[in-house]
């Protein structure tokens, strides 16, 4: 089975919507800072419920905080 | 660095301290024909006690730079990694050593266990390291994956 890669623009997100701290984040989603910076670095990829209340938070929809690169590694294969 | 983090180390570490000079001193006592089971059972019962201070000491010390926080699905899943890897080393070792004593050790000619290796008090003590080692292997792992994450 091929692994894909889960890409995420948190970071982006939480300047858009006002400088926002990852601890702020944290706090709102329920999880610890280091789950954030893990989710940042591309290191974890958070379950559907997590990344949905991420998303819930900036008040975007799922694609738009969280995209699955089949390929991984951003390259179609 | 985190505080689930910091104490998965520490307690990689302390296991370390206490059991490493432990086992030495039943491996010499064992060499020297002075392991018998009262002098094991104080050792054991003292190393627990030292390991329980050691562990509360450095605890406190990690509070003093890091809040504990409730765990979350991050904490869940690196716990989940580490406890399979704990239970794949104690399976091997232990039926490794399981293989051993029923199908090799009999294989041998009589002489490798004129030192009594069948002894039970010392095939306890194998067990045992079995065990302490997979508990290493856990914090180890949990810092690691710890570490990775950050």
């Amino acid at each position: 089975m091929a692994h894909g890669t889960v890409a995420n623009q948190v970071r982006k997100w939480r300047f858009e919507c006002g400088e926002m701290t990852q601890q702020a984040l944290a706090a709102q989603v329920g999880v610890t800072r280091q789950t954030i910076v893990a989710i940042e670095g591309g290191k974890y990829a958070p379950s559907l419920e997590l990344a949905f209340r991420i998303a819930w938070v900036f008040r975007r929809p799922l694609e738009e905080v969280f995209q699955y690169d089949p390929g991984g590694q951003g390259s179609p294969r | 660095m985190g505080f689930r983090e910091m104490s998965a180390w520490a307690s990689f570490g302390t296991t370390l301290v206490i059991f490493v000079p432990y086992f030495s001193r039943v491996w010499f006592s064992y060499r020297a024909g002075e392991l018998d089971a009262g002098t094991l059972l104080g050792s054991l019962i003292g190393a627990t006690v030292l390991q329980v201070f050691f562990e509360i000491g450095v605890h406190f010390a990690i509070l003093t730079e890091a809040q504990e926080e409730a765990a979350d699905e991050l904490d869940r899943a690196i716990h989940g990694k580490a406890v399979r890897a704990a239970y794949w080393v104690l399976m091997a070792t232990c039926s490794s050593l399981v293989i051993c004593m029923v199908v090799v050790l009999p294989l041998l000619p009589a002489q490798f266990n004129q030192d009594g290796w069948f002894s039970p008090v010392l095939i306890s003590q194998v067990f045992l390291a079995c065990l302490v080692l997979a508990e290493a292997v856990r914090f180890l792992a949990q810092a690691v994956c710890y570490r990775r994450a950050a």
